[in-house]
């Protein structure tokens, strides 16, 4: 016990120190915070030693906040919009591109390069290219003598802002995917695809039932840092839309009828107009607790679904590895 | 058949890259544009350039004046009609009356002579048309040009070359010590055993799920309280706990056989040897991707690189140097672009490296040191 | 892996050039922020100050100009001050530096001179406006005091392209207040609509107007109409009082625009904005500030700038060419330097904010950046005879209104007057401009003033 110890923390420590003093601090602190309360003539220099203990109160406060359930309600929409869809198109790319077609290399990068691109020319990019009239699919359906499809164009249409800023991000963010999928696809051995050859299979046959099947670690990595995402995500919002546009509810809608409500108003940003627009610490404080609430179960879920995988994943891994195991050999 | 399928597909992808290159391709080629140009939808440039019809009241001073316009009333009923490009192979005006008769059309004039005197006019209201023809690099250098890269790397209030310095200064530092701490926490969660083990490893994941937004206050006071205000390690050391990190790094090393290790310790290996010289290079490829992935979300990062670091600071990062320029306003459109194709470029560049690493490391299953 | 290691001593190295410093006994620090090429010229400042203060009291001291970006400067500076790291003055927003006096940052500088109220007299009304900001005492009382000098001041003017007129042979609008005044018919909302419709070729995807949806940019609306926004009651409690008639009336004026699709749509999200639109040469006329001026010259625009439409709210403006009774109005923008309580230098900051302000230097500043005038003694000395558009907005300005003196001005625009403002647009009545007003003023309350108005 004590020697596993002994050789474990050297390891350890370096990390630990840092997730102590950096993360486990602060997010003990943000619970703290979320009990306090500050008013709007709270001396900035002294805000955090004069916030008063105020209970349950921002929870209360919470309780009855219709733009963040909206948010929520809209942040699984977000959800259900862009973790299929970004795992679609990368597993389409990746195995596109596994085929050994012309200019391979150049594609890979291609489709990978908007990653790192700033998400402020990203953004003016994609406004051009949704914008009414002038917009890119605009001009495109009047050269095609084909009708308007949104009178305002998609970002300013309540049904669609939505799936609009879901493209850019999946267009964006697909390339990271599709290299994941690459790797793990490359490495399921050819032999596998040259029997179900000989077994006469369609090549879609042998996406669903070979493919699919061995490279679903990937997924599920894909779907729980896609549900992360979604919560965390503020930036596009930030730059794309800002929350609008915003819908005022019919009376009709149990619960949300009458308020206004943003249709593109995540709850990360949510959490950010509170947190840095309007500096509400304790109550921003609040909401990050909510959420942290509501991602634990779904992301321990995840976590478990991808632990009862284990098995294909070190299928995966060993076949990975039996390439390695010649060259490493001789590198000892 | 199948070369059909193979046809389509090669298609499909050149659209799909043509699509996806777009905000490449636009932020180049406005950085790329003249002043004021930056704001239009004008990509290729004209040879020949029709300005007006204006107004021209004989008897009146003209009423407003647009760039370039040299029009002026010289006495009562003469007229200088005159514009300025002195780029162009030649400029012709054409004056037309109410009922739009012609009334004067000047011959192609050349570049020194951009003027004419209409003093034969009867007093009135006229318009005028000026035609302007240019050379093919003349079109050219009236759309596009290179100044917008100088300006930007010789603006002397935005050392654009000291923030960039910086901001691959703090990425790189970041990134790499990331993938090391990572690395070598990842190693004991999954082929360790000690007590505690998942307790500790659940608290971690756990911090995955808190919107990072959160730690930014209680984060800023601590970087304060440590007086690391506008320095390095304010602006590394926070976010070298990459829970993230150590979660997909434990995922690929619980796959390599314990056969190896064991091999490795009867060897006489220590447990450092073994970590650097048996788990380093098997998990290399999953290194360069949370590297990879470290380095650009650093070298976005604005929000904390903004408050870390007072305006005075030496260690100003390319996107708040981006913001410092940008002003209230974003009157310099073309110029904003070309800093961003400056802060787009060195990234692009390490990736099309760190990319044919990746693949071909992850595919042909090389180790390379 | 060798290699990696060898860039990262590199790198380390690099870093050892970094480091804190702290300002000596006779430096001030400013950050300033807004437009970027005013940098040089607050820096040149600075230097002729320490040379004046040097010849004019015998000591040496020295100014420190650092810049700040505009995007996040008021959380940048909430974030200092929080942690102690704030500079001696701060240049700050006109519009957010309230937020700072309410965090208790700000330095009150009746406490600096008693007699600040009699040297700001000299200023522009509105720009004057903006530091003279109103706070609930302890004991329910509102007292207002002076937190900063104005330095810079902005409004909107209506931008328009003189070829659409042309071709639709429409007559400009009048571009200062004794044209106002004179022109017939008047140019008042009737008549804005008018032209607007007659600009609007919808066919070619030519709009006469382009609106933003911002409070902002509807202010000016607002205050040609007369509409108060905020009062202070009896209990010296403050009231939103937005969703009066006339603040139905004004929305509801420029509202109809959207409605009858004069407007362009430009207010809506990913739309071709005002200012592109009007580069671009789709949109007639829009609703804009100075600092466009030179954008649209270079792009080679036919344009010209005129007044804001009349609303009922005639008042007796003063000009220096006499006395005008008009309608129009706009909204203030612009910046405010004040100094922070934390200082150790007050004298001194203020000194410096008196020599910044000063007739001579303030004119130099704005012949030199092509801004209008904050300091009315300055005006003399301000060449406006190359710059015909700015001195119009120079009159418009005479007639700004300032904005509300409400905190949290960033939760006001983006959280409760675009959602409104954007619903009125949507609404196609006035029952529907009023019910946004309505539930604009009930947000307020919640959002904002139910904070102000606690027993402290």
């Amino acid at each position: 016990m004590n020697r596993s110890l002994k050789t474990v923390i050297p390891f350890l420590l370096p990390f630990t120190a840092v997730f102590a003093v950096f993360l486990l601090y602060p997010a003990v602190y943000s619970v703290y915070l979320s009990f306090l309360k500050a008013t709007i003539y709270t001396d900035l220099s002294r805000i955090f030693s004069d916030m008063k203990w105020c209970g349950l109160e921002n929870y209360q406060k919470l309780l009855y906040d219709t733009n963040f359930y909206w948010s929520l309600i809209m942040t699984l929409y977000y959800a259900v919009l862009v973790i299929p869809m970004n795992i679609a198109l990368s597993l389409v790319l990746a195995s596109i591109l596994s085929n050994e077609l012309p200019g391979a290399k150049f594609f890979r990068a291609a489709f990978y390069l908007p990653n790192v691109l700033d998400l402020f020319v990203i953004a003016v990019v994609w406004t051009a290219i949704y914008a009414p009239n002038y917009g890119v699919i605009d001009q495109l359906t009047a050269a095609l003598g084909l009708e308007k499809i949104f009178e305002n164009g998609i970002l300013a249409d309540p049904w669609w802002a939505m799936p609009g800023i879901a493209v850019s991000v999946v267009l964006k963010g697909s390339g990271f995917g599709m290299i994941l999928y690459l790797a793990a696809i490359q490495n399921i051995p050819r032999d596998i695809y040259e029997a179900a050859d000989i077994d006469g299979a369609s090549a879609w046959q042998k996406f669903t039932k070979i493919t699919v099947p061995l490279v679903k670690p990937i997924t599920l990595l894909l779907v729980v840092t896609g549900i992360l995402g979604s919560l965390m995500a503020f930036s596009e919002i930030y730059a794309m839309t800002g929350g609008r546009p915003y819908e005022t509810l019919p009376d009709s809608i149990p619960f949300f009828g009458g308020t206004t409500q943003g249709t593109t108003n995540l709850s990360g940003y949510y959490l950010f107009s509170k947190f840095y627009v309007a500096q509400e610490y304790g109550y921003a404080a609040a909401i990050s607790v909510a959420l942290l609430i509501i991602s634990l179960p779904l992301s321990i879920l995840s976590f478990f679904a991808f632990q009862s995988e284990g098995p294909s994943l070190r299928k995966l891994s060993s076949i990975l590895l039996k390439k390695l195991r010649s060259r490493t050999a001789k590198a000892i | 058949m199948r070369s059909i399928t193979r046809t389509l597909m090669f298609l499909c992808l050149v659209l799909g890259t043509i699509f996806v290159l777009f905000p490449f391709f636009w932020m180049t080629a406005t950085s790329l544009k003249v002043e004021g140009k930056g704001m239009t939808f004008e990509f290729i440039p004209k040879r020949v350039e029709v300005l007006g019809p204006f107004k021209l009241q004989v008897g009146t001073a003209p009423e407003g004046k647009m760039k370039n316009d040299l029009t002026e009333l010289t006495s009562d009923s003469s007229f200088t009609i005159g514009w300025s490009a002195p780029e162009a192979d030649g400029i012709t005006f054409e004056i037309t009356d109410q009922d739009g008769n012609k009334k004067i059309e000047s011959p192609s004039l050349n570049k020194d002579k951009n003027w004419i005197v209409a003093n034969s006019l009867p007093s009135g209201n006229y318009s005028y048309q000026v035609t302007i023809n240019r050379s093919w690099s003349a079109a050219w250098h009236s759309l596009y040009t290179l100044e917008n890269f100088r300006k930007i790397a010789l603006n002397p209030n935005y050392p654009f070359l000291k923030f960039l310095r910086n901001s691959f200064m703090v990425a790189f530092s970041t990134a790499f010590l990331t993938v090391v701490l990572c690395a070598l926490a990842a190693y004991v969660f999954a082929k360790k055993e000690f007590p505690g083990k998942q307790v500790l490893f659940w608290t971690f994941m756990s911090a995955m799920m808190i919107p990072g937004m959160m730690f930014m206050v209680p984060q800023f006071a601590l970087v304060t309280r440590f007086g690391w205000i506008n320095t390095i390690f304010g602006l590394v050391v926070p976010h070298l706990a990459n829970v993230f990190g150590i979660f997909m790094l434990r995922q690929m090393m619980i796959g390599i056989p314990d056969s190896l290790f064991e091999a490795a310790r009867m060897d006489g290996a220590s447990e450092a040897t073994i970590f650097y010289r048996i788990v380093v290079p098997l998990v290399m490829p999953s290194l360069a991707i949370l590297f990879l992935l470290t380095f650009v979300g650093q070298w976005n990062n604005f929000l904390w690189q903004l408050l870390v670091n007072t305006p005075e600071s030496d260690l100003i990062t390319l996107p708040v140097g981006l913001a410092m320029f940008r002003g209230q306003y974003e009157t310099q459109w073309e110029q904003m672009m070309a800093a961003s194709c400056f802060s787009v470029m060195p990234i692009v560049i390490l990736f099309l490296f760190t990319q044919r690493y990746l693949i071909e490391g992850l595919t042909a299953g090389g180790v390379k040191e | 892996m060798r290699n990696f290691i060898l860039f990262f001593l590199i790198a380390i190295l690099f870093s050892s050039c970094g480091g804190a410093r702290t300002s000596a006994d006779n430096e001030i620090v400013i950050w300033e922020t807004y437009a970027t090429e005013e940098h040089d010229e607050f820096v040149k400042i600075a230097e002729d100050f320490e040379k004046w203060y040097k010849a004019e009291k015998g000591k040496e001291v020295h100014v420190r100009i650092e810049r700040l970006p505009f995007a996040d400067h008021i959380q940048k500076i909430k974030f200092a001050a929080i942690t102690g790291t704030e500079p001696d003055i701060v240049r700050v927003d006109a519009g957010e530096l309230i937020d700072l006096v309410y965090g208790q940052s700000i330095l009150d500088l009746n406490k600096v001179d008693p007699e600040i109220e009699t040297y700001l007299k000299t200023f522009t009304p509105p720009a004057r406006e903006t530091v003279r900001i109103p706070l609930r005492q302890a004991d329910g009382s509102v007292k207002t005091g002076v937190y900063g000098i104005p330095d810079q001041i902005t409004g909107v003017a209506v931008y328009y392209n003189r070829k659409f007129f042309r071709d639709k042979n429409v007559p400009f609008p009048p571009a200062s207040l004794k044209e106002l005044e004179a022109t017939s018919p008047k140019w008042d909302y009737d008549r804005f609509y008018k032209t607007a419709k007659a600009l609007t070729d919808s066919s070619q995807n030519i709009y006469g107007i382009a609106l933003n949806s911002s409070l902002w940019f509807t202010l000016p609306f607002f205050n040609a109409f007369g509409t108060d926004f905020v009062n202070v009651d009896a209990d010296g409690k403050f009231r939103c009082t937005l969703d009066s008639d006339s603040g139905v009336a004004a929305l509801t004026a420029i509202s109809r625009l959207v409605w009858d699709k004069i407007e362009a749509g430009a207010w809506l999200p990913g739309a071709l904005g005002a200012d592109r639109g009007f580069v671009n040469q789709k949109y007639a006329m829009i609703i804009s500030g100075p600092w466009n001026l030179k954008q649209f010259e270079n792009a080679g625009v036919d344009f010209g700038v005129a007044l804001i439409p009349e609303g009922p709210n005639v008042r007796e403006i003063e000009t220096p060419n006499g006395k005008v009774k008009v309608g129009t109005s706009t909204n203030v923008g612009g910046t405010d330097m004040a100094i922070l309580k934390t200082t150790k230098k007050p004298e001194l900051c203020y000194e410096f904010l008196k020599y910044l302000t000063s007739p001579k230097v303030h004119a130099r500043w704005c012949n030199a950046l092509g801004q209008i005038p904050v300091q009315t003694l300055a005006e003399p000395l301000v060449n406006f005879k190359d710059n015909p558009a700015l001195a119009v907005f120079m009159e418009q300005i005479r007639t700004a209104i300032p904005r509300p003196k409400i905190p949290r001005y960033g939760v006001l625009e983006g959280q409760i007057m675009v959602p409104q403002i954007d619903r009125a647009f949507r609404a196609g009545n006035e029952e529907g401009v009023r019910k946004a007003l309505q539930e604009a003023v009930r947000e307020i309350d919640r959002l904002i003033l139910d904070d102000v108005n606690i027993s402290r």
